[in-house]
């Protein structure tokens, strides 16, 4: 039976694509199947899942998972192994994006992109978290049989006690509008802001936003994003900056309303933690947004705060609507079943390789 | 795509944005570094040209 190999530059401690990683490398041990994780850089929380990427050595019936989310020199290097290799690609933000605020991220997102071309006709299967990166890896030129299939989210993590302050702090009697997400431009924060200006002067002035997210790598965006709430005369806007599982676990507990403006994401993991939260999602319809709500959450069909402001308010005080919204967040959330969507991992990992 | 309870909210909420007399537009614009959004076209242009040529030659 062929050895399953996850290869990425960084495995972290409770980021996204780490967690998914880990998650699959336990589903394959638990099956039986031999699995291993290489990365460049481990975090310590999380070494006993990996080893160094230096000691790796190929066996023939490997197959090589390669995970893909920027530009990095290991995305090139993956093709001198002979085995089979899979691209898990969870998609590069364009680089435009970032031009304005980090050069060098901007430069990375280049790289990242040019190394998925590069790939192209390189790697015999890929795997994409949305059926929209699968479309981006069509248009890429990649060829080679492909699975859509989504990030593997641990559920029993979301169940962990949330910070008991910020939930003391954040549960008094006033609107919560929360939007979850580094801070970068491509999430489009400024338009979160803006929305809120709209719901706040317009509709419900007893409400307040919350911007859950680190800045690391994007400061002056952020910086940019202060003046602008300061232009807009907002007294409510709080950005929490780095912080602690258990506070964004706090966070979600106070949310009234998940808000998203954000226009480019391959995959939108805060969008299935709303769900989970029974939280009524408000998202701009882009790219893999929109896939990821399903018939979830509302979809906002164009860019327009006063238009954005409405819906929240409806969503706030229509009870009818929001059970609506429940119902089928609720529903749609059964897609993300870690169990399921582990099993389809496995599934398309080891067929054919016995 | 929206199921028709949430297209029924959505039109609600385009009457209420009309009956407030709200464009959309009234909130003062976040102000954009648009001396890098033009390095950024330059850059974009200068690399597909790039493309283009190395495409062309074969390499």
């Amino acid at each position: 039976m062929s050895r399953i190999v996850q290869i990425l530059e960084s495995l972290h401690y409770g980021d996204a694509i780490s967690n998914h990683a880990i998650a699959i490398h336990k589903a394959l041990v638990d099956r039986g199947v031999d699995s291993a994780i290489f990365a460049k850089n481990i975090d310590s929380r999380v070494r006993q899942y990996a080893h160094a990427y230096d000691v790796y050595q190929e066996h023939a019936d490997d197959v090589i998972m390669y995970h893909l989310s920027i530009g990095s020199d290991m995305n090139r290097e993956i093709v001198k192994y002979r085995c089979k290799k899979v691209i898990n690609y969870h998609n590069v933000t364009p680089w435009e994006f970032f031009v304005p605020y980090n050069a060098y991220m901007a430069q990375l997102c280049r790289k990242g992109r040019e190394d998925a071309e590069f790939l192209a006709d390189k790697v015999d299967m890929a795997i994409s978290d949305s059926a929209y990166n699968s479309f981006e890896l069509e248009k890429t030129g990649f060829h080679c049989p492909m699975h859509s299939i989504p990030i593997v989210m641990d559920y029993s993590d979301y169940e962990k006690r949330p910070d008991p302050t910020v939930v003391e702090e954040f549960s008094k009697d006033i609107t919560n509008i929360v939007f979850v997400g580094r801070i970068a431009p491509n999430k489009k924060h400024e338009d979160v802001i803006r929305d809120f200006y709209y719901y706040t002067k317009h509709f419900n002035p007893n409400s307040r936003l919350i911007l859950v997210g680190n800045y690391n790598n994007f400061e002056s965006y952020y910086l940019k994003l202060k003046a602008y709430v300061r232009k807009l005369g907002l007294k409510n806007v709080i950005f929490t900056g780095h912080i602690q599982f258990s506070e964004m676990l706090a966070y979600y507990r106070t949310a009234d309303v998940l808000l998203c403006e954000s226009e480019h994401e391959g995959f939108c993991v805060p969008m299935v933690e709303g769900m989970y939260f029974d939280i009524p999602v408000v998202a701009y319809d882009s790219t893999a947004v929109g896939e990821t709500l399903g018939k979830g959450g509302i979809l906002l069909p164009e860019k327009n705060s006063a238009l954005a402001a409405a819906v929240i308010d409806q969503v706030v005080r229509d009870e009818t609507l929001r059970q609506e919204i429940r119902i089928h967040q609720k529903e749609r959330l059964e897609f993300f079943n870690p169990d399921k969507v582990v099993k389809h991992f496995v599934q398309v990992l080891t067929e054919d390789n016995n | 795509m929206n199921n028709p309870i949430y297209e029924a909210a959505l039109e609600k909420a385009r009457e209420q944005v009309s009956e407030k007399g709200l464009t959309g537009q009234e909130a003062p614009a976040f102000a954009e570094a648009k001396v890098w959004k033009l390095y950024a076209s330059a850059f974009r242009f200068v690399t597909k040209a790039k493309r283009k040529i190395l495409g062309r030659i074969g390499k």
